[in-house]
Parts: structure tokens; sequence; C-alpha cells
């Protein structure tokens, strides 16, 4: 349960350690994929919640969200669009939505439990 | 199962590690940028600095070879015949300094007049205490003018006569004596300096107050031009010796 927080932070310790910087031309490009990685781990983490969950779907979604904001920020790039902004705007309102489901998800998962305890503690009294 | 769930979470270890490492990268990568933006900036302005700064060296150094050159000259100027025309140049000078000779420049001219038309009237309204004095220009008015003019005017000249060092400006019988000659009216002051301060000195004194309230003719005019006669009486000096040369 813990052990992707672990990585996130393992890998944000490593990043930082290596200042390893990529051509200046390419950042924007690193932003947005980042931007759709997030994304894309908060979609897992909804699916892992609502028991949907499949490694393949996440994986091809990962890269391939990644892929596509790059590719459209480039494409912004040689259009003179700021056609990244489409990237943006579209995952910012997946990142909300994707947290909000997570959260009523998890609210739910919380209320069951409690439910479900109470139950047991009743059903309990009750054999007593 | 259980072997699919740890399969999931590695996966998803596997991403957020790629993610975190991805986040860094590009915040590096940003921090970079700003950095080199911000160094260009500093780059143009120490640029412009150091240019700035070798073209002051120049210009001092312009100057320090300008002072020398002036030397030079000065010192080949010390020759008698030079030395001579410096001399000239400089008794000139003081020549029109001392008012010996005539002079032109921007000024004032302020013409006086008796009150002729004011006496008469005067005269024919009430004979009995109709008081002539008080209707014509004395040599105090004339002085006290000239006095008012006095630490802004570079020449100052009555009618005909240049005011000097030795000037007097008296009254003998009923006529005005300016230098040792006699004045008539209309007298006619002239004095060059920059006209509006002449002016405000004149129409701030007591004395103009003092003329316009008996309705005197007084009447002040700004001239682009003026000329001032010189100095002829004599400057005899028999008594008086240079302190300093002694």
């Amino acid at each position: 349960m813990w052990l992707p927080i672990l990585g996130l932070i393992t890998g944000i310790l490593i990043g930082s350690m290596f200042t390893f910087t990529i051509p200046i031309v390419y950042a924007k490009y690193l932003s947005v994929g980042v931007l759709a990685a997030l994304d894309s781990l908060l979609g897992s983490v909804k699916a892992l919640l609502e028991d949907s969950f499949d490694s393949t779907v996440l994986i091809s979604g990962f890269f391939a969200n990644i892929l596509l904001a790059a590719a459209l920020a480039f494409m912004g790039d040689r259009l003179g669009l700021d056609l990244y902004m489409a990237a943006v705007v579209a995952l910012g309102i997946r990142l909300f939505s994707n947290l909000g489901a997570i959260r009523r998800d998890l609210m739910e998962m919380h209320h069951n439990k409690k439910a479900l305890k109470k139950a047991g503690e009743v059903n309990h009294e009750a054999q007593q | 199962m259980k072997q699919l769930s740890k399969n999931k979470y590695l996966t998803i270890t596997l991403l957020c590690f790629m993610t975190g490492f991805m986040l860094m990268v590009a915040v590096h990568t940003q921090t970079a940028l700003l950095k080199s933006q911000g160094e260009n900036k500093n780059k143009a302005i120490i640029d412009m600095i150091e240019s700035l700064e070798t073209e002051l060296d120049d210009l001092e150094q312009s100057i320090s070879t300008t002072r020398a050159e002036i030397e030079t000259i000065e010192s080949e100027q010390v020759t008698a015949e030079e030395n001579s025309e410096t001399m000239q140049k400089m008794l000139s000078g003081l020549r029109v300094r001392a008012g010996l000779t005539e002079v032109t420049g921007p000024g004032i001219i302020i013409t006086l007049e008796d009150n002729e038309t004011g006496a008469a009237q005067a005269k024919a309204k009430n004979p009995n205490y109709f008081v002539p004095e008080n209707f014509i220009i004395h040599d105090k008015n004339l002085l006290y003018l000239v006095n008012a003019l006095g630490l802004h005017a570079e020449a100052i000249s009555i009618n005909n006569q240049r005011i000097v060092t030795t000037s007097h400006i008296r009254c003998v019988g009923t006529v005005i004596m300016v230098n040792s000659s006699r004045m008539a009216p209309p007298y006619e002051i002239k004095a060059i300096g920059t006209p509006e301060i002449l002016e405000a000195c004149v129409t701030a004194s007591g004395e103009y107050k003092g003329l316009k309230a008996r309705e005197m003719p007084i009447k002040i005019t700004r001239e682009e031009e003026i000329t001032l006669p010189a100095y002829t009486g004599s400057l005899s000096f028999d008594h008086t010796q240079d302190a300093v040369a002694k």
C-alpha cells in the first residue's frame, strides 16, 4: 500500500541527487509529460480503489499520455499555437476529477468498514 | 491473487518512481533555464558598465592630454611680443570697466520729465497754494534712481554723461549737474544689465513709487541694445597709491 508513495519519494530524491538537466528546448515537453504521468498515476489509484485495475492499461496509458502530451506541445510549438495549454487544461481537469473520485471512494470505504464493524458488533451481541 | 496484487503495486511503484524522477528533472531544467535568463540579463548590464568604464577612461585620458597641450601652449606664449599683447587686452578690458569707452549691451532706459500738465492744472485751480518745486525733477530723484540700479547695472549714464567712480549728481540753482555738466529735461537714464532685473530694481525702489504717486511722467523701456557714451572727464589720482604694490 505504501510502496507507491515510497517509490515516488525515492524518485524525487534520486532526481534531486543527480542534477541532471535536459536541453532547454525540450523542457516544456517534459513538464507536460510529468503532468500526464501524474494523471495516469492518479487514475491507477482510482482504478485500484474501484477494483478495475489493469497493469497493461496503466502502463500503456502512462506512456501514451506522456507521449501525446509532449507531442501536442511539440506540434503547438511548430504551428505557433500554445497547444500545450490544451494538454495542461485537459490533464488538470482529469487530475481533479480523479482526485475527487479517489476521495469519494476512500470515504465510502471508510463508511462501509464502520458499518461492517457495527453490524459485526450487533451480530455478536445478538449471538450472546 | 496475492501474486497479482503484488504485481499491481510493483507497477505503480515503478511508474511513481519514474514520475518522481521526471518531475525533478523538469524542475532542475526550469531552474537552470531561469538562472541562465537572469545571467543573460546581468551579462548585458555588466557589458554596458564595462563599455562605459572604458569610455570614461578614454575621456579622462583625453582630458589629461588636453591639459598637457594647454600647458605647453601657455609656456610657449611667454614671449615678449605676446606678453605685451595680453597686456593690451587686459588694458582695454580695464578701460571698458572703468567707463572710458563707449559701451553697448542690453538694458533699460528710464525717461523722466517735469510734470508740466500737472503744474498747469494745479496753478489754474489753486494759484495761492501752487508750489512749482513739487512738479519738477530734482537731483535727488536721479540720484536715488541711479542708486536703485546700483548693484545690478554694469554701466549707467544720464543723458550724455556716463556714471563712473568719481561721478556726482547735484543741484546747482535751477539745474541738475551730472559730472559737472548741466542737464535739461527730459532726463534719460540708461543702464546696461539684465533688463528684467534692472526694471524690477527700479520699480521696487521707493523713489520710483514716490514719483509715480506724484504723477511724474516716468517711463521704463527694456531695450535689446543700448549704447552708453564714454566718460570724457578726467580721472586724476594724485594722492592715491597702490598699497599692495607699495
